[in-house]
């Protein structure tokens, strides 16, 4: 702590502190024009001047971006200082006499009429006044940078590139809001929405919370969805070895950091034009090492969390070769998540003796293997050697396994990770049953998008019941839905969210965002819309879905399955890494006693109980979503939503047993 | 090519010494700026073909060298070691020299100086006054090395101050502590101690455990200034062995050299060294064979005034708009990437090595340091000046510090030309101040030409005559800056707008009695104000004038009459009845043909189309033409 | 000698800071909102907040992931 002294008061601040800071807590007023709290201090206007004593030295400096890192005195209304704030108020006033904040700062400061005139004169009581708040606020606040400064000197002023409208500019209003002379008005939205100003309203709320609370919430724009690597790892949730565990002590090795350090694109980018979030990151001046590209320094975009954790999932902890595979998958037209877990799915199959180096064509490939996996990558992109049999996913994985190597039908599905065809994506859901359903009932397959309840259900213990998953699996889903039908992204519903969620009733929810969605809906479509009717909306199309669906051969009860390693325990050795866990499950709850029973016997009594348990997880999802116990909705339901006049519908749900 | 170590730097010198020392004479041929634009290029080969053809290819060597700094009398040749001068060569000229001076032995007196007094031919560099004070440390290898040839500039000396270094495995507070002893301040103008600054760095970076980067300031934008220009043109190994040693010091691995785009000789000559100091194993992975390894990369900057300006030069490196920012926070601590960087100036990176090479305690015995109680106290060793203005002998020189203004004016500069009187010197680039006739006798130095009004700023050394109206000049320092100013901050950008408003109306013969007041509120508010250095120093044109030459604005605003005769809307050109002999000179010359006059009578001006532009007085010999 | 941390037992020692049993339970996730008895603690106090024996502690993870 320094102590210092701001005029007739001695306060104590942390070194670093700015004076403008100092001064605030000290209850004194200094008068800033430049400055704002959530941007960096510029020093650019000078209205902050101030006179400082240290070390017998006297000096004007500016208020706001002067660092107190030793023993000082502060004059805030020295002669001096305030010589040099009132003459630059007056050269201010010379130039732009009709704008309300210049004359009231001037006439705070005892000046009505400058004594010079000056050749830029200009009367529009809305003239820029070259603060640069607007500029530093698309750079620095929503990351945009659209907006900057051209010429130099006298002929300084605020433009977009070439002077144009730039297209990069997605009229976020952010520059507009605070714009403290109003010279910057926002134009027409040339997509004529009903009411614009409205939209921007609502979009004003999520960028001022990004630029206000994303660094000590989420750092979605510092790390992007690589921070979760190491928070899935903490709480048992991260994929390692075929999502036999759910954390490693090698996960250091690959947490974000390891990333950040190589993001070089901390800028938007491409992935959705304006976005205040701006996750996406990319890793510029990379040099590849295998494959086609090897020796090129390439630029690559990410790693995302789930392609650092499909990683880990094969046993590998290098985030060079983490980049190294993004960059291929990308290159090639492959999905991460579904290579990763693919490999992962290889590799246990090798380590079970299911496949050799004669099936893999000589490639030795236990988890861990990381070179060899990348090999397989190149190898399917080239449709060669067995790289044309992992290419083909884990569902025909498992048939070709067990036709040609005779391998154990029953093993290969219980640690296969698919679910409707879908490889796995990178959480692991052993203790999180509602997320077991969030898998498996998604009508995709097995992905996460739909419903992600791991830390409501398994960690905050907020829907313990049936009924309560049940009613999350309804709502969640449907709400995801919501942002597909629009074309938005989920991210900034609830990867950032209002300092006071936590008061409102339903924080998971994320209620005043909600309200959001409903200003925007409105905004564009001119008519009023309630939270309940965005649910409506997805309720028809995803019931639709469902029933499409069924008319294709899917959609029922046997559809939703999961394979047994995303519920519990298959192997012994995955039994006991979390002993403690599953025998404290068993004695508490399945009323089954582990003292002196092999760990064979616990995992098979385990595994009747969490089996039995997502079977009341359907009965109890299905009876919400108005769904026969068969997994099929009702034609009641369809009438209800609405849709129950597609040709052939109600034959279809009538040979379905779902005429009711 | 051979790889430079401890053990054979000495070898490779003494076997360049021998190569040189082996011919009967060196022709030394200036190819600075001043003497190519001269056409000193082409001189180099016509003067090896002349060689060629008298046969004496084995006995005299042509070598190209950086400016010899008499730029006024270019193309320059100098012969050594005897040392002959020869002034004002073509290429033409070439066969005839080389038949003359070795072939026939007699001296070629059409090309050789003559004292401007004396009329008298002087035919030793030596004894011409132009050389005869100066001193050399920054520029001691102009004129008799080849910029482009690592080995000549390691027969002269180069790297051996780095050798040293490695050598003894120096521990970088011992170098830094040397650097102090020396009493080398910034010679970019700010005067702060060099070694000062490398320590406050070197404990920056190990207090957050960063590389740390050194930096050259090579963007030289004072117009009439090009000190920096010449020394990189000169000797670029200079600069490179400072900054390696610079960063041996510091412990820095990257150095950049900040070098404009205008300056295409200097950049094609340092490129050239960088890649001789590479290859000759200077820079790179092991430097001198060593494990210590530095490289050094060249960014181009566009030209604008105020890159200059250190925080400003490092946003310009970093790719974006060259704007200065608060220095509350040093550079040394965070600079160039927010790591701690040291940045000095081309002429204080090009006397490091001779610092070490010599030892602190020879630098500090040349100028009026004195560092026994602090590493501010007086000003050590040389400074380079760009002599330019009303002079004699315009061009560049390198004098001791605490010689005075008038022993650079009068005995260096040779004086005023054309018999007029002295008014004042401008000291500083554009920010810095006028001096008047009784400043003459100050010393130079950084804390006296500060006192003084003024200061020493990179260089820049403008003569004026009695024709200068001081008014007109501070108007056109004030316009520059506004044009070179960034705009960021309001001071700067608004009060340098007004400032250049009202000097503009007093010498249009507008000015009001409270002028001088706003003048001088506008001064103090940039002073106290302004974001950086260029803009709190740039109220020095008009803060000095005001001071100086008060009497010359409040005839403009009071009598509305320019003294100096220059500011067009206060004067009338007339011609003189008694004198006017009639000769249609200034009929022939005026622009707008508004003199009229038969031959052999006596001529008027027009007022209503006279334009003031002067051609007429400058053109009549008779002196006829009067000012009013 | 216990917690309740969201229903499960957690064992308790003098001088516990809310901020120390986050890092006991392994609760990294930042978004996360703490109530003490039904009472929500704000997260500047964290740091300084004492628990006492037979608190029931419930920290509500704000992520609905992915």
């Amino acid at each position: 702590m320094i102590q210092v002294t701001i005029d007739d008061k001695t306060l104590e601040v942390e070194a670093g502190t700015s004076i403008v800071d100092a001064a605030k807590s000290a209850g004194i007023f200094i008068p800033t024009l430049c400055h704002t709290d959530f941007l960096e201090p510029e020093g650019a206007c000078r209205v902050c001047s101030v006179e400082i004593e240290q070390n017998g030295r006297f000096q004007v400096v500016t208020a706001c971006n002067y660092p107190i890192r030793g023993e000082l005195t502060v004059k805030t209304a020295s002669e001096r200082a305030l010589a040099t704030r009132r003459t630059v108020l007056e050269m201010m006033l010379a130039r732009w006499p009709q704008v309300k904040v210049v004359r009231d700062l001037a006439k705070h400061l005892g000046i009505t009429e400058p004594r010079f005139a000056h050749p830029q004169k200009n009367e529009d009581p809305h003239a820029c006044i070259l603060c640069g708040l607007c500029v530093r606020t698309c750079r620095e606040g929503v990351w945009q940078n659209v907006l900057g400064f051209e010429g130099r000197g006298a002929s300084r002023r605020v433009v977009m590139p070439y002077d144009g409208v730039a297209p990069e500019c997605v009229g976020c209003g952010a520059c507009a809001f605070v714009c403290p002379t109003g010279a910057i008005q926002m134009m027409d939205d040339p997509n004529h929405p009903a009411d614009a100003a409205r939209i921007r309203r609502a979009g004003m709320v999520v960028t001022k919370e990004m630029v206000l609370l994303d660094d000590d919430q989420c750092k979605m724009r510092r790390a992007g969805t690589a921070h979760l690597v190491e928070i899935m790892n903490d709480y048992d949730l991260l994929p390692v070895n075929n999502y036999r565990f759910g954390s490693s002590d090698d996960a250091h090795k690959i947490s974000s950091p390891h990333f950040v350090k190589r993001f070089t694109q901390n800028i938007q980018d491409g992935c959705a034009l304006g976005c205040d979030m701006a996750c996406a990151k990319g890793s510029d001046d990379f040099e590849i090492t295998t494959g086609p590209d090897k020796g090129k320094r390439v630029c690559v975009d990410g790693p995302e969390y789930e392609t650092a954790g499909g990683t880990t999932n094969m046993g590998i902890f290098d985030p060079e070769w983490c980049i190294e595979m993004n960059y291929y998958c990308d290159h090639y037209g492959v999905d991460t998540i579904s290579y990763c877990t693919l490999m992962a799915f290889v590799m246990e199959c090798y380590e079970a003796g299911v496949l050799n180096k004669e099936r893999t064509g000589g490639l030795e490939l236990p988890f861990g293997a990381a070179d060899a996996a990348m090999e397989v990558l190149h190898q399917m992109a080239r449709g060669e050697g067995f790289g044309l049999v992992a290419g083909q996913g884990v569902r025909r994985m498992k048939k070709m396994f067990v036709a040609d190597y005779g391998a154990d039908p029953d093993f290969l599905n219980d640690i296969g990770m698919e679910s409707k065809g879908l490889e796995y994506s990178e959480y692991v859901t052993k203790e999180s049953l509602a997320q077991q359903g969030g898998y498996g009932i998604a009508l995709k397959g097995a992905q996460h998008d739909e419903a992600w309840l791991i830390f409501m259900d398994m960690v905050n213990k907020q829907i313990p019941s049936f009924a309560d998953k049940a009613e999350a699996l309804h709502y969640f889903p449907m709400w995801r839905t919501w942002f597909g039908l629009m074309g938005l992204c989920k991210l900034p519903w609830n990867d950032v969210e209002p300092t006071d969620n936590a008061e409102t009733d339903e924080p998971a929810k994320v209620p005043k965002h909600v309200a959001g969605y409903c200003d925007f809906v409105a905004g564009m479509t001119g008519q009023e819309v309630t939270p309940a009717d965005l649910i409506r909306m997805s309720e028809r199309v995803y019931n639709f879905q469902r029933i499409f669906n069924l008319k294709m051969g899917f959609g029922q009860r046997e559809h939703d399955r999961i394979p047994y390693r995303s519920a519990g325990p298959v192997t012994a050795t995955e039994y006991e890494s979390r002993a403690e866990r599953y025998d404290k499950q068993l004695a508490e709850e399945v009323d089954f006693d582990p003292a002196g029973k092999s760990t064979d016997e616990k995992c098979a009594a385990l595994r009747t109980w969490r089996e039995d348990r997502y079977e009341k997880l359907l009965d109890a999802v299905y009876e919400r979503r108005g769904w026969t116990a068969n997994g099929i909705p009702t034609l009641t339901t369809a009438k209800a939503l609405g849709i129950d006049k597609m040709d052939g519908l109600v034959d279809l749900l009538t040979a379905n047993g779902a005429a009711q | 090519m051979p790889k430079v170590t401890l053990e054979n730097l000495e070898k490779l010198a003494a076997d360049a010494e021998a190569a040189r020392a082996g011919m009967r004479a060196d022709l030394c041929v200036c190819v600075g700026t001043g003497c190519v634009s001269a056409g000193s290029v082409a001189l180099v080969d016509e003067l090896k073909r002349a060689v060629k053809d008298q046969g004496l290819d084995g006995e005299l060597k042509v070598t190209p060298t950086g400016c010899n700094g008499f730029c006024a009398h270019g193309p320059i040749a100098v012969i050594q070691p005897e040392g002959a001068f020869y002034e004002r060569l073509k290429a033409k000229d070439a066969p005839t020299l080389i038949q003359k001076h070795f072939v026939d032995s007699t001296p070629l007196e059409d090309h050789m100086y003559r004292d401007p007094e004396t009329r008298e031919l002087v035919p030793l560099e030596k004894d011409i006054r132009f050389f005869a004070k100066q001193q050399t440390i920054a520029l001691r290898n102009r004129g008799i090395v080849d910029p482009e040839d690592i080995a000549d500039a390691i027969g002269r000396g180069a790297y051996r101050g780095l050798r040293k270094v490695l050598a003894e495995d120096m521990a970088p507070e011992a170098l830094i502590q040397m650097l102090i002893r020396s009493g080398l301040r910034g010679r970019g103008g700010g005067g702060f101690p060099t070694g000062v600054k490398w320590q406050s760095c070197c404990a920056a970076a190990v207090e957050r455990s960063e590389t740390p980067y050194v930096v050259c300031n090579g963007d030289e934008g004072d117009p009439g200034a090009f000190m920096d220009r010449s020394i990189v043109e000169a000797d670029p190994h200079a600069v490179i062995e400072g900054m390696i040693i610079g960063a041996v010091a510091v412990g820095a691995s990257e150095g950049f050299v900040y070098l404009r785009k205008e300056y295409p000789l200097a950049l094609e000559r340092l490129y050239k060294a960088l890649d001789q100091a590479r290859a000759w194993g200077l820079l790179g992975d092991s430097v001198m064979g060593t494990d210590f390894a530095f490289d050094i990369i060249v960014h181009q900057g566009a030209g604008a005034f105020v890159c200059g300006e250190s925080t400003a030069l490092m946003a310009s490196m970093e790719g974006r708009a060259g704007e200065p920012r608060a220095k509350y926070v040093h550079s040394v601590e965070y600079g160039y990437r927010n790591r701690p960087t040291v940045l000095n100036n081309v002429e204080t990176w090009a006397v490091v090595g001779q610092i070490l090479d010599r030892g602190p305690e020879w630098f500090a015995s040349i100028g009026t340091g004195d560092v026994s109680e602090s590493p501010w106290g007086g000003s050590s060793g040389t400074k380079v000046f760009s002599l330019v203005g009303n002079v004699n002998n315009t061009g560049l020189v390198e004098v001791p510090m605490g010689i005075t203004l008038r022993e650079i004016v009068y005995d260096i500069g040779g004086g005023v030309p054309d018999g007029r009187a002295f008014k004042a010197v401008q000291t500083g680039g554009p920010s810095g101040g006028c001096l008047p006739e009784g400043s003459l006798d100050l010393p130079v130095d950084f804390d006296t030409l500060q006192k003084a009004g003024s200061m020493m700023g990179s260089g820049g050394l403008i003569v004026m005559d009695d024709r200068t109206c001081m008014v007109d000049v501070a108007r056109y320092f004030i316009e520059f800056l506004l044009d070179e100013s960034c705009g960021k901050c309001t001071p700067c950008r608004e009060g340098l707008t007004c400032l250049n408003e009202i000097l503009t109306r007093i010498t249009e013969g507008k000015g009001r009695d409270e002028d001088l007041g706003l003048l001088e509120d506008l001064g103090a508010v940039l002073k106290d104000g302004a974001l950086c250095g260029l803009g709190q120093t740039a109220g020095n044109p008009v803060l000095s004038t005001l001071h100086h030459f008060r009497s010359e604005y409040e005839a403009h605003i009071r009598d509305g009459k320019c003294p100096a005769g220059t500011c067009k809307a206060l004067i009338k050109y007339t011609i003189d009845p008694e004198t006017c002999t009639g000769c249609t000179l200034c009929a022939r010359v005026c622009p707008t043909e508004c003199i009229s006059g038969e031959k052999k009578q006596l001529h008027t001006i027009a007022q209503d189309e006279c334009i003031q532009c002067g051609t007429c007085l400058d053109a009549c010999k008779d002196d006829a033409v009067l000012v009013e | 000698m216990a917690l309740t941390v969201n229903g499960e037992p957690h064992p308790f020692r003098e001088g516990l800071t809310i901020s120390a049993l986050m890092q006991e339970k392994r609760f990294s996730y930042p978004l996360k909102t703490i109530f003490v008895n039904g009472a929500r603690v704000d997260r500047k106090a964290q740091d300084t907040t004492l628990l006492s024996d037979g608190d029931k502690v419930d920290v509500i993870h704000l992520m609905s992931g992915g």
